[in-house]
């Protein structure tokens, strides 16, 4: 999704409330006028929305599961296109599908902040949320401090969520609603992105899920990478061994929900090919998102790993765990006979059946 | 021609031999500004060349005391009025001699050839400059301070050029050794032998030093300007050009891949959007009214840890700088 140029034209802010001792939770309070910035506190809001949805960060590119009535997308649609007041009565809505998302008592409330604006060299229509806890801190003020307790979306907390919609310009005049719309999503702990932990906001508040397309490009992840590592020129069969081991290892048990390329190289890809890397897998318009650990399409390729001569005569297939345990090894060194040819030495840490009979 | 009619003479030609040597500078200067627009005056003379009239005292004792066996010491003596040039390499000299050597207002010729006299004489190591007379080619009227002065024909005018290393020697021993007032023991000599042989292999380090930095120099310029006839070509005006494109381009030039160029024209063939945006928010976010823009952009996009590392400015400017485009590092 390409954020380019993004403005802000309009902005409300809703308040929603922690459950209370008895166990419920005190209804929104709503804004009742538009939110009016300065350039500078504009500027800096859109830099803090960029700096976690823009391109490059965790944010993930979502598929859209509800937009009926009432849905979210639904009400983003009309808030796209209302009039000022509108819009202020219009964001009601929306906070109150947030109160109900707000399933457990453990989650908090929050400030949800409503805007809409346009972006990239189509003027596209934006329609954003970013849900933000509450903090305190201090300020200086001459040698005193006071205690600010209503801060929030402070840089160094981090602590929001920001959903985006945006409108395709490129969907034809009669295209369903949920073909009109892109979504985006960012939550400041991706882990649970798109886990349980933040399902609230995404699926039960936004109406979202994750991407279909997410197993094609984890296919194509592991596609490119093994690609990259065969064809740069300088990675010798040792260090391939090692990132390939080093791609399962991310794919199969990094603690983390969702796969992403900077993640991933800067795990895995040694210095001085990593730029290299990100590189090539942008100039194949790999996706520079979190992408939802999908892996369906993908299991056969992550059980074997191939190798083979120049002249694939000798095909030799292992299973990747062997590989990452070090059951089977490689070292590839200078030929001893001077010839400058390579020679590679196989450790496997077991006899081979069929060997004695073969002798 | 005594000492007095000496003093007379010299008195009424003083004002001749000023204008005379104030417009040899000038004319050395204008000559450097047109056949070598690159370079800067300032920095190139390293001592503001300014005409040296000789001080009475010092004129008579030239004629009169010091043995020099002048038939006719008025118009023998050839340094009433001196220039000089003061470089900062060998190489440098070279520039200003060929001006001077080719030059029609004035007859030049050489009296001394540090080169030549190196060559002679290779295991000697003393006073190293060039020094050349300039007869005026003609009579004529030169506009000294607003008023019309008359040259004639034949005045000279010594010009002598040296490195900033060559000067500071001569300053050191000049008044001792070549004029000895007093006599300069053999040490003196030793040392000051010593000092020009360390003087003249700093002046070739100094050579290969300001080499390197020239190729630098040279690589930043080339990749300067191909982003430069890229952002105009492209965005359909000239980028502003500063002292910020430097450092940029300072910063990541050895960290650019073989074929950034290539790339950096396939990645704004396929985002659409990069062009779009240099061309709508020049006003809000002026880094992007500079053809570094393009090589920042592109590092962002593509190569993002070269981007982030390398940045020569605060992260925030570099964010502010990429914002624009939808992106972060």
């Amino acid at each position: 999704m390409n954020l380019s140029q993004l403005q802000i034209n309009r902005i409300v802010i809703h308040q929603l409330h922690d459950h209370d001792i008895e166990g419920t939770r005190p209804e929104p309070t709503y804004g009742d006028r538009l939110t009016v910035l300065g350039p500078k506190e504009i500027h800096e809001l859109v830099r803090r929305i960029l700096a976690v949805t823009s391109s490059g960060t965790k944010s993930a590119e979502m598929d859209i599961a509800r937009f009926g009535v009432g849905s979210v997308l639904d009400h983003s649609d009309g808030l796209a296109r209302c009039d000022d007041n509108e819009f202020i009565f219009k964001s009601r809505p929306v906070a109150d599908q947030l109160h109900s998302s707000l399933y457990t008592r453990k989650i908090p409330g929050g400030i949800l902040v409503v805007f809409s604006g346009t972006c990239d060299t189509h003027a596209a229509h934006v329609v954003g949320y970013i849900k933000a806890n509450i903090g305190s801190a201090f300020q200086r003020q001459a040698n005193d401090l006071v205690l600010i307790e209503d801060l929030f979306l402070s840089e160094s907390a981090d602590l929001y969520k920001v959903g985006i919609f945006k409108e395709d310009v490129n969907a034809g005049p009669n295209s369903s609603l949920q073909d009109r719309w892109k979504a985006l999503v960012y939550d400041r702990d991706y882990d649970y992105a798109v886990g349980a932990g933040s399902k609230y906001f995404y699926d039960r508040f936004l109406g979202l899920k994750p991407a279909a397309s997410d197993a094609r490009f984890v296919r194509d992840f592991l596609v490119l990478s093994d690609k990259f590592f065969e064809s740069r020129t300088g990675i010798n069969l040792a260090t391939q061994v090692d990132l390939q081991a080093g791609l399962h290892t991310y794919l199969t048990m990094h603690a983390s929900e969702g796969i992403q390329v900077h993640e991933f190289s800067e795990n895995f890809v040694p210095d001085e090919y990593r730029d290299d890397y990100n590189e090539y897998m942008a100039s194949k318009n790999f996706p520079d998102r979190l992408i939802r650990k999908d892996l369906s399409q993908v299991e056969a390729s992550l059980d074997q790993r191939k190798f083979a001569t120049a002249d694939k005569k000798i095909l030799l297939r292992v299973p990747a765990s062997a590989l990452s345990n070090k059951i089977v090894d490689f070292d590839v060194r200078d030929a001893p006979d001077g010839s400058g040819e390579k020679w590679t030495t196989i450790t496997i840490k077991s006899a081979l059946r069929g060997l004695n009979e073969s002798k | 021609m005594n000492q007095s009619e000496f003093l007379a003479q010299w008195n009424t030609d003083k004002t001749m031999f000023r204008a005379w040597g104030t417009e040899v500078v000038d004319t050395v200067r204008t000559a450097l500004r047109s056949e070598h627009p690159e370079i800067s005056l300032d920095v190139f003379l390293r001592i503001d060349p300014k005409p040296r009239i000789k001080e009475d005292g010092s004129l008579i004792t030239k004629a009169f005391y010091r043995n020099k066996q002048y038939s006719d010491p008025y118009h023998d003596i050839e340094d009433k009025v001196g220039v000089r040039f003061v470089v900062l390499l060998r190489k440098d000299i070279e520039v200003i001699r060929s001006i001077v050597a080719t030059e029609s207002r004035w007859q030049a010729s050489e009296d001394r050839n540090f080169l030549e006299e190196q060559a002679k004489d290779p295991y000697s190591f003393s006073y190293s400059a060039f020094h050349y007379v300039v007869r005026s080619s003609f009579t004529h009227a030169y506009n000294l301070d607003g008023n019309d002065v008359n040259i004639i024909v034949g005045t000279p005018c010594e010009i002598q050029i040296k490195t900033l290393l060559q000067h500071a020697y001569s300053e050191l021993t000049h008044d001792t050794i070549y004029k000895p007032k007093i006599q300069a023991s053999p040490d003196i000599r030793r040392s000051s032998a010593k000092s020009m042989a360390l003087l003249e292999a700093a002046d070739d380090y100094f050579s290969i030093v300001q080499h390197g930095i020239d190729s630098e120099v040279q690589k930043e310029r080339d990749v300067l300007s191909t982003l430069q006839s890229l952002y105009s070509s492209i965005i359909g005006r000239e980028g502003t050009t500063n002292d910020s494109d430097v450092q940029i381009v300072s910063a990541y030039l050895h960290h650019l891949p073989d074929q950034w160029q290539e790339n950096l024209g396939l990645l704004i063939k396929d985002d659409e959007s990069i062009i779009s945006v240099i061309q709508n928010v020049g006003e809000t976010y002026p880094l992007v009214n500079h053809p570094s823009i393009l090589l920042v952009i592109y590092l962002a996009k593509r190569r993002r840890d070269t981007a982030k590392n390398y940045w020569p400015f605060t992260p925030t400017l570099l964010e502010d700088a990429i914002h624009p485009f939808g992106i972060s590092v």
